[in-house]
C-alpha cells in the first residue's frame, strides 16, 4: 500500500483547520495519510485484524471529537498515536488479566508491555526494520505472502498453487516468519535497538 | 513440523482448538524463552498483516469513519437543538421585538447555503454520469446520504445510486431498488454500503450495520453478491437479512438459500429459518434463528386451565381444563430478528374426544389445532401446529391439515392455546425457524 509522505505540500495542520472551519469530508485526507502507520502499531499489540480495524476507526474517531485539543503547533501523527494507544490500553484494562493470562498468554504478555508504558516507537522500529527485511526475501516468499495476506487467498488454494500440502504451506509460512523475526532482531541490535 | 510448531503456526493464523490453546499456553507459561519467542513471531504477524493489508481497507475504514462522524454530528446537533431550545425560552419575548431587525442577515445566510449547495450539486451530477446506475432509491426513513467521487447529496426518494457510490444511512433506514429487477436492499440506521464498480458486478460491500435483502430470481450466469469486511454472501433469490458490526458478519436467511463464504475460504450454506455467523472463533455453521422450549406449566394458565400431574409428562406436569371452550394457555416469548416459525406441541390424545385447542398467535385470528387426528394414542406424542384446510379424507373421513407457520417480526410475542374440547392436553412446546426440525423424544 503507499505511504504518503507527512511533509507533503498540505500540512497536517492546514487539513485540521479545514476540518475545524467546517469541512468534515477534509478529515478524510488525514485517514489516507495516517492509517497505515497507525495500523502497524496497532497490530503490532492485536491480535485479530478485525480488532486491528476497530481500534484504527476508534482511534480516528476520537481525535476528530477530541479536535479542539489538539495543539496545531505540534506534529499530528505522535498525538493521533498517543490516542490509539491510550484507547487499546483501556480495553486491555477492562480485562481480567488473570483471565486472559489464562487463555491467551502471548496478549497477556503485550497487555502488560503496553501498561508498563511501552510506546509506539518499538512497534515503528520493527516495522522499519521489516520493511528492509522484506527486501532480502526471495521473490517467491514475498510473493507468497502477497497471496496470502493482500490477496486473502486461502490455505487450500496457496498449497495447491505451491504445489505443497498445507502442512507444509504453514512450515513454509512459519519458517518464513521466524526469518523475518530474526532478521528484525539483527537490524535492530546492529542499530542499537532493542528486541523485545 | 513437531507438535510445538504446530500449535505456534495454529495460534498466529488463529485456527487453535480450545484445547490446542490450553496446551500452548501451558507451554508458555512454563518457559519464558518460548513466551519471548511466540511473542516476537506475533509482533511479526502482526507487522506483516498491516505491510501487506490490502488497498480496500483504507476505503473501507473512511467509509466507517465518515458513519461514525456524522452519528457523533447528529448527537450533537440533538443537544445543540435542545441548548437553543432552552436559551430561546430564556430570551422570551425580547428576542421577538428583534426578530424583523435582524431578519435580512438569515436571508443573506440562507442564499450563501443555496448558492453553495446548488454548486455542489452541479459538480456531483457533472462528474458522476460517466458510472452506470446500479439503483435507485424508493423510501427513506430518515438522513441518509450519498457519496459519489465528486461529493456528498442527500438521498431522498427517486435519486440514482452509481457504481462507486457510498450509501450511509443516519437514525432511519432507507429502501434501494436495483436498477432493472425486482430486488430491494432495505438498509437500517447507521449503516453504510458501497457499490461497486466493473461491469458485470452487482450487490455491494456492506461496511457496516445492517441490510434486509428481497431478492428476484438472478438469471443463470449472473451473480448477486454482497461482500462485507470478513465475508461473502451469494443471493440466488431469496430474503434475508445481513448484520455487520465489529469484525462479525451474521446472515439470517428469511426465504430460499444464499450461500455464506469466509474470508479464509470456509463457506456454508444457509437455508431459510437459519443462520450463521463469520467470526474469528465462533463455528462456522447453520443454526436456527429461533430455538425455543416451554414447558405447559411454566405458562400464563387462564382458569380453568390448570396443572396436572403425570410421570410421563415432561416435567412429570402438563396443562388442561376440564370445561370445552373455556381456559387459555399464554405462552410469551422474544425474538431477536425476523423469522418463519413452527411450533411443535407435546399432547396426548387418546381419542378424538378430548384433542384440540383454538391457537392463536398475537392476538391474530384463531386455528383449529387437532392434536392428532388419525393418530390417536394412549402414548405424548409431538405433533406440528396445524389448522384444518376445510376438507376431509375420502377413506376416513378425517380433517386434511396444514401446518401453521408464523412470520414474526423482532420483539416480544404472545401464543394462546384456547381449550376447545375438554380434556385436551399440552405438556411441552418447541418454537422454532428450522423447518426441517422434528423433535425426536
Amino acid at each position: 500500500m503507499p505511504h504518503r509522505q507527512e511533509d507533503g505540500p498540505e500540512s497536517d495542520a492546514d487539513i485540521i483547520a479545514e476540518v475545524t472551519g467546517g469541512n468534515r469530508e477534509a478529515y478524510a485526507r488525514i485517514v489516507r495519510r495516517h492509517h497505515d502507520r497507525l495500523r502497524s502499531i496497532l497490530s503490532f499489540y492485536c491480535r485479530s485484524a478485525e480488532a486491528v480495524e476497530e481500534h484504527l476507526q476508534n482511534a480516528f474517531v476520537q481525535a476528530y471529537v477530541n479536535l479542539d485539543k489538539y495543539d496545531a503547533g505540534a506534529a499530528f501523527l505522535p498525538w493521533l498515536k498517543t490516542i490509539a494507544l491510550n484507547c487499546l490500553r483501556d480495553e486491555f484494562r477492562r480485562r481480567k488479566a488473570s483471565v486472559w493470562r489464562e487463555k491467551d498468554y502471548v496478549q497477556y504478555r503485550q497487555a502488560m508491555r503496553l501498561a508498563a508504558g511501552s510506546e509506539a516507537e518499538e512497534a515503528e522500529a520493527k516495522r522499519a526494520a521489516l520493511k528492509s527485511c522484506l527486501k532480502k526475501l526471495p521473490d517467491d516468499h514475498t510473493e507468497l505472502l502477497r497471496a496470502k495476506y493482500t490477496e486473502g487467498r486461502p490455505a487450500e488454494r496457496l498449497a495447491g498453487e505451491q504445489g505443497l500440502t498445507v502442512s507444509a504451506l504453514k512450515v513454509r509460512l512459519l519458517r518464513i516468519r521466524q526469518a523475518l523475526k530474526e532478521c528484525i532482531s539483527r537490524q535492530l541490535r546492529h542499530s542499537g535497538g532493542t528486541t523485545a | 513440523m513437531n507438535e510445538y510448531d504446530v500449535l505456534v503456526s495454529g495460534y498466529l493464523e488463529n485456527s487453535l482448538s480450545e484445547d490446542e490453546k490450553e496446551r500452548l499456553n501451558e507451554a508458555l507459561r512454563g518457559s519464558g524463552r518460548l513466551g519471548d519467542d511466540l511473542t516476537e513471531l506475533a509482533c511479526v504477524e502482526g507487522l506483516l498483516r498491516a505491510e501487506f493489508a490490502p488497498a480496500r481497507l483504507e476505503e473501507e475504514l473512511i467509509a466507517r469513519v465518515r458513519i461514525c462522524l456524522e452519528g457523533h454530528e447528529r448527537q450533537e446537533n440533538v443537544v445543540d437543538g435542545v441548548m437553543a431550545g432552552i436559551a430561546g425560552m430564556l430570551r422570551g419575548r425580547a428576542a421577538g421585538r428583534r426578530r424583523w431587525k435582524h431578519g435580512w442577515k438569515a436571508l443573506a445566510a440562507a442564499a450563501v447555503v443555496m448558492i453553495a449547495a446548488g454548486a455542489a450539486f452541479l459538480r456531483a451530477h457533472r462528474s458522476a454520469g460517466a458510472e452506470p446506475v446500479l439503483a435507485s432509491i424508493v423510501g427513506a426513513g430518515g438522513d441518509a446520504v450519498i457519496t459519489t467521487s465528486a461529493g456528498a447529496a442527500e438521498g431522498r426518494p427517486g435519486k440514482d445510486i452509481r457504481a462507486g457510490d457510498t450509501v450511509k444511512t443516519g437514525a432511519g433506514g432507507v429502501e434501494l431498488k436495483l436498477a432493472g429487477e425486482e430486488t430491494y436492499f432495505l438498509l437500517g440506521a447507521d449503516t453504510g454500503m458501497v457499490f461497486p464498480r466493473g461491469a458485470g458486478k452487482k450487490g455491494g460491500r456492506l461496511l457496516t450495520g445492517t441490510m434486509e435483502v428481497k431478492a428476484a430470481p438472478q438469471p443463470a450466469g449472473t451473480r448477486l453478491v454482497v461482500k462485507t469486511p470478513n465475508a461473502e454472501v451469494e443471493v440466488v433469490g431469496t430474503e434475508f437479512r445481513i448484520e455487520v458490526r465489529s469484525g462479525s458478519t451474521r446472515v439470517d436467511v428469511t426465504a430460499g438459500r444464499v450461500r455464506m463464504s469466509r474470508d479464509d475460504g470456509a463457506s456454508v450454506e444457509i437455508g431459510p429459518g437459519m443462520y450463521a455467523t463469520a467470526r474469528r472463533g465462533v463455528a462456522f455453521e447453520e443454526t436456527p434463528i429461533v430455538f425455543m422450549e416451554a414447558e405447559a406449566e411454566d405458562a400464563a394458565l387462564e382458569s380453568p386451565m390448570a396443572v396436572r400431574s403425570d410421570g410421563n409428562a415432561s416435567g412429570g406436569s402438563y396443562a388442561s381444563s376440564g370445561t370445552g371452550d373455556a381456559g387459555r394457555v399464554v405462552f410469551t416469548f422474544e425474538t431477536g430478528t425476523k423469522a418463519r416459525c413452527r411450533v411443535w406441541c407435546r399432547t396426548l390424545a387418546p381419542d378424538s374426544g378430548a384433542d384440540s385447542f383454538h391457537v392463536s398467535m398475537n392476538g391474530g385470528p384463531e386455528a383449529i389445532f387437532d392434536l392428532a387426528e388419525g393418530k390417536w394414542s394412549g402414548e405424548w406424542q409431538w405433533s406440528l401446529l396445524s389448522e384444518r384446510t376445510g376438507e376431509r379424507e375420502a377413506a376416513t373421513y378425517y380433517n386434511v391439515l396444514r401446518p401453521v407457520d408464523y412470520m414474526l417480526r423482532a420483539g416480544r410475542h404472545e401464543l394462546v392455546f384456547r381449550c376447545r374440547e375438554a380434556g385436551s392436553t399440552l405438556d411441552k412446546i418447541i418454537i422454532t425457524s428450522d423447518p426441517e426440525y422434528v423433535p425426536g423424544e
